[in-house]
C-alpha cells in the first residue's frame, strides 16, 4: 500500500521527532545520537550515488554538517532520512557539476580488480553460490555507472536504501505515482545492461 | 510461449516486488505470474537484481574520520549575522556613493574610496550570474528537483 505523503505530515510526535527538538535545543547526546544514526545512510546513499567513497566521504561529511546548520529550520513532525537525501543528492549534483564529470566515469574507477572495493564478501560456507552472488552484484554495481543519473538515484533509494515509495517521493519531490513508474524504468535500463553481456546470467531467487 | 495477455500496465510488476500496491491490485498480477511465463520470468530476474542489490555490503567509514559537529549554535547565528552585515554595509555605502555622486559634492578620490569595493563587488557578481545562465542551458543536471 503506497502511504500518502499527508501521512507523514499528521504521524504523531515519535521518537526521532523528540530526537531533533532536543537536538536542536543544543543538548550534545542527542545531537551525537542524532548524527551516528543518519551519517551511514548519508555516506552509502553518496556513495552509490557517486561510486567513490573519498567523494562520498566528502559529500556525506558536508551533508551532515548542513544538516545540523539548518536544525532550526526543520519541521521536526517530518522523518529526518528524506531530508537528508535530499542534502545529499544535491551535494553531489554540485559536485557533478564543478568536476564537469560524468557520473559513471567514477563508478568505472573503482574497479581494479573487477571487485568493488567496498563490497564486503560473503561469509556463508556455500562458497560457490556466494561467489555467483558476489559477481551479480559486482555487475550490478558496474551497470549503475551507466544508468542516468535520475536511474541510478531511485535505484539507490528503493533497493539499497531500501525506502518506502512515500519517502522516495518526499525525497525526489515527485508524486508516488511517478516512483512506481520510474523505478521500473530503472530496473529493466539495467536489467537491459546486464543481459547484453552474453556471459551474463542472472540467478534468480 | 504463449502471448502475455496481461491487463494492466507493465511498471505494476514493480509495485508488486515492492509490495506497494493496493491488495486487488497484488491479487491480479499473483494470478497473471502463474500463468504468464514472460511476465514471470522478467519478475524473477527483477526480483534477482532487486535482492542482489539489497544484500551488496557496504564497508563504513572509520568513526574518526568525521567532523565534529558544531556544539553551539554560535556558528549558524554568526554566519547569518555577518552576511546581513555585510549586506547591509554594501547597501547603504552604495547609496550613499551614489547620493555624494549625483549631489556632486565629493571628490573623485572620496567616491572612488566608497565605491570601489561594493561596486567591484556587483561586478563579480554579475560575471558569475552570467557564467551561471549560460552553463544553465547545457546542464546534464537541470532537470533534478532540489
Amino acid at each position: 500500500m503506497i502511504l500518502p505523503q499527508s501521512a507523514i505530515l499528521s504521524a504523531p510526535m515519535n521518537a526521532e521527532s523528540q530526537l531533533v527538538m532536543r537536538a536542536r535545543a543544543g543538548d550534545p547526546a542527542a545531537r551525537e545520537e542524532l548524527a551516528q544514526e543518519h551519517r551511514r545512510a548519508a555516506y552509502f546513499l553518496a556513495l552509490q550515488l557517486l561510486g567513490n567513497p573519498d567523494d562520498a566521504l566528502d559529500v556525506a561529511q558536508d551533508a551532515m554538517l548542513r544538516l545540523f546548520m539548518s536544525l532550526n529550520r526543520f519541521d521536526s513532525r517530518r522523518p529526518v532520512r528524506p531530508w537528508l537525501y535530499q542534502i545529499v543528492r544535491n551535494r553531489v549534483v554540485d559536485l557533478y557539476r564543478r568536476r564537469k564529470v560524468r557520473a559513471h566515469d567514477s563508478l568505472d574507477a573503482l574497479y581494479e580488480d573487477g571487485t568493488p572495493r567496498h563490497d564486503v564478501p560473503d561469509e556463508s560456507i556455500d562458497v560457490e553460490r556466494d561467489a555467483l552472488r558476489s559477481e551479480l552484484r559486482a555487475r550490478i554495481w558496474t551497470a549503475l555507472g551507466q544508468l542516468t543519473h535520475a536511474q541510478r538515484e531511485i535505484l539507490a533509494l528503493r533497493d539499497y536504501q531500501d525506502l518506502a515509495y512515500s519517502e522516495i517521493a518526499a525525497t525526489l519531490s515527485i508524486p508516488i505515482g511517478t516512483v512506481m513508474s520510474r523505478l521500473h524504468s530503472a530496473r529493466k535500463a539495467l536489467r537491459r545492461i546486464l543481459i547484453a553481456d552474453p556471459d551474463f546470467v542472472v540467478e534468480t531467487y | 510461449m504463449a502471448s502475455c495477455t496481461r491487463s494492466f500496465d507493465e511498471e505494476m510488476l514493480s509495485g508488486y516486488l515492492d509490495h506497494a500496491l493496493p491488495q486487488s491490485e497484488t491479487r491480479k498480477i499473483r494470478i497473471h505470474l502463474e500463468d504468464c511465463e514472460s511476465c514471470r520470468a522478467l519478475y524473477n530476474e527483477l526480483k534477482a537484481l532487486r535482492e542482489a542489490a539489497r544484500n551488496t555490503n557496504f564497508k563504513e567509514p572509520d568513526v574518526e574520520v568525521w567532523p565534529e559537529l558544531p556544539k553551539t549554535r554560535f556558528g549558524f547565528f554568526s554566519r547569518s549575522l555577518g552576511w546581513t552585515l555585510v549586506v547591509a554595509w554594501l547597501v547603504v555605502v552604495a547609496a550613499y556613493a551614489l547620493w555624494r555622486f549625483f549631489a556632486d559634492t565629493g571628490d573623485p578620490l572620496e567616491i572612488f574610496l566608497v565605491l570601489g569595493l561594493p561596486g567591484g563587488l556587483v561586478l563579480l557578481f554579475l560575471s558569475v550570474l552570467i557564467d551561471r545562465l549560460r552553463e544553465l542551458k547545457t546542464d546534464r543536471y537541470r532537470g533534478v528537483q532540489r
